[in-house]
């Protein structure tokens, strides 16, 4: 951080320059360490489960077994539910959180960029880091579902993946926001982070009542129900509050994820622009 | 800035026998624990199925010992809707412990107990005390153990003292018994296992936060597998790759006599002790009291 934000002139640097250098250092922090690597390992999950499919287990009756059931069935259980908020609570606590706890936030703090500047920087670095991550990974994975389906299968399934895929690095935004956003907030956001993904969220997501509007996964869901057979991707009390409750139009559920990033983004912003740092241990 | 000599001083205290030396760990860990704040937030959040349990009890009681002060018919309609037994201990209790509440508490206590030991390079001053490794491990998890058998095993006897009281008959003990040896058990396999993992998982890295990541990510990983697979093939079996549908089978089996998937008791039961198996292998690896650089 040190050498790559050296100041040239006087004030601060212009919020463009500032972003880039941020981004960068966002990007090489993101693969410094064990951290890409560590990601990698949960990312091949999915991979290990589509060949485990594929080609291990014997007797997966055929209508079960299609190609684009297996890769909406990984996109909404696996990705969306378990990987996706997963990666970003990893790299989005790490963008103040990490600094914070490690006491090198006054260095980064004493260089010539807006402190907002530093949080949209470094958290646009590390979304793009996750974003990657999640690509490669369910690339992959479709790739190992698509090498053994019928020709006609074969012939949606190109389409079908990138649209899944546009919606997963979609639902990558909100998260990443939400949870730089607990890292300003808190030193240690691990427990609550997993506590929100794991817990409130999902609570939140299938509860019949308006509430549902409050967890980013309830649009999610509303995006990838529509390429799926419901009745056989989600349990029966489920499916019942499906079938209570309206699911957002695809375009409302885009605009909220995007709204929940603007919201999350510019609070994180926000709070480290007023709050100050104490660096003792609590 | 006057400067004292600390020199040798031979140890004036009483030494603990070898067997108990583990409790010194357990007890120092336990006490640092309590003093932090969010310590008591976490277990007083987990505390709610107790506390939700304990007025279903409460009410139900009353409505026994009803007699004339309360309407006979809600009395009646009370005694029939809040039957308390096992299945009302496993929808009510255990069913979120093994699903989230433990996993979360073992993390919370247990992911930094090893991987801090080992960023600070602490495990050399412990191993210069008379203790063994075998201590190490064991003061360890009964760190993990006392806030974990504290939110199961604990309050879930808590809860059945209290119901046996408002039952108010002595015999009803010999009727209940295999309810409370129900709550024992569950409160074991749900706890046990996941205190083992989390300690394995924490030798293994100097970060606490890693450590927490890899064992929530690995359970929630699990059961997105058990549930995948069980989408896609149609059959319940293979909810045993998911750590948390092999605690639920096997309590349910010992609360509701029934088991909840499609796949013998038996198999649940030997994935969660080869689990423990496993981790206790590990520890017993990774623990050096020299760490070798090569």
């Amino acid at each position: 951080m040190a050498t790559t934000l050296a100041a040239s002139g006087t004030g601060p640097l212009s919020w463009g320059r500032s972003l880039r250098v941020l981004v960068t250092l966002g990007l090489r922090l993101a693969f410094q360490g064990k951290r890409a690597l560590f990601v990698s390992l949960f990312l091949a999950a999915p991979v290990v489960l589509a060949i485990a499919l594929r080609y291990l287990i014997p007797n997966v009756p055929r209508a079960l077994a299609s190609s684009d059931e297996m890769i909406v069935n990984l996109s909404l259980m696996a990705y969306a539910q378990v990987l996706v908020p997963f990666v970003c609570l990893l790299f989005g606590t790490s963008v103040v959180s990490e600094e914070w706890d490690d006491k090198t936030l006054t260095y980064l703090f004493t260089r010539p960029v807006r402190k907002s500047a530093v949080v949209v920087g470094k958290g646009i670095g590390m979304w793009l880091v996750s974003v990657a991550l999640i690509a490669i990974s369910f690339a992959i994975t479709a790739i190992v579902i698509g090498s053994k389906s019928l020709p006609s299968d074969f012939q949606k399934h190109p389409m079908l993946v990138l649209q899944l895929l546009g919606i997963l690095c979609l639902a990558t935004l909100p998260y990443c926001a939400l949870f730089v956003f607990l890292g300003t907030v808190l030193r240690r956001p691990l427990i609550p982070g997993l506590v929100i993904i794991f817990g409130l969220e999902k609570f939140l997501a299938w509860i019949p009542a308006s509430v549902q509007q409050l967890a980013p996964f309830h649009y999610l869901r509303a995006l990838l129900l529509p390429f799926a057979d419901v009745s056989r991707l989600v349990r029966d009390i489920e499916r019942d509050v499906l079938r209570l409750t309206v699911q957002p139009t695809p375009t409302a559920a885009i605009v909220w994820l995007l709204g929940f990033t603007l919201v999350f983004g510019a609070l994180a912003g926000w709070v480290v622009s007023k709050r100050e740092y104490l660096l003792t241990k609590e | 800035m006057p400067i004292f000599d600390q020199g040798f001083r031979a140890f004036e205290g009483t030494l603990a026998p070898p067997t108990h030396r583990f409790w010194t760990i357990t007890k120092a860990g336990v006490r640092l624990a309590m003093k932090k704040k969010w310590t008591w937030v976490v277990v007083l959040l987990a505390s709610i199925p107790f506390l939700v349990l304990l007025v279903t009890i409460y009410l139900r009681g009353t409505a026994e010992q009803a007699g004339n002060t309360l309407d006979q018919r809600i009395a009646a309609t009370a005694r029939d809707v809040l039957v308390i037994n096992g299945e009302r201990f496993w929808l009510f209790f255990f069913q979120f412990h093994a699903g989230f509440i433990v996993p979360m508490i073992v993390l919370f206590v247990g992911a930094g107990l090893i991987a801090n030991d080992r960023r600070t390079n602490a495990l050399e001053i412990y191993f210069s005390r008379p203790i063994t490794k075998r201590d190490y491990i064991f003061g360890k998890l009964g760190i993990v153990l006392t806030f974990g058998l504290f939110v199961t095993l604990v309050e879930g006897v808590l809860l059945y003292v209290f119901h046996v009281t408002m039952k108010g008959e002595i015999s009803y003990l010999a009727e209940s018994y295999d309810l409370f040896l129900g709550i024992v058990a569950c409160s074991l396999i749900i706890t046990v296992p996941s205190a083992a993992a989390i300690l394995a998982i924490s030798s293994f890295v100097k970060s606490a936060r890693f450590a927490g990541l890899t064992f929530f990510g690995t359970i929630m990983l699990t059961a997105a597998a058990g549930e995948i697979l069980h989408g896609v093939t149609g059959t319940k079996q293979f909810w045993a790759v998911s750590y948390i549908a092999n605690a639920q089978q096997l309590c349910t089996q010992i609360l509701l006599d029934k088991p909840q998937f499609d796949f013998p008791w038996g198999v649940s039961l030997a994935v969660l002790v080869g689990i423990t198996i496993v981790s206790f292998a590990v520890l017993w690896r990774r623990i050096r009291p020299v760490e070798i650089v090569s």
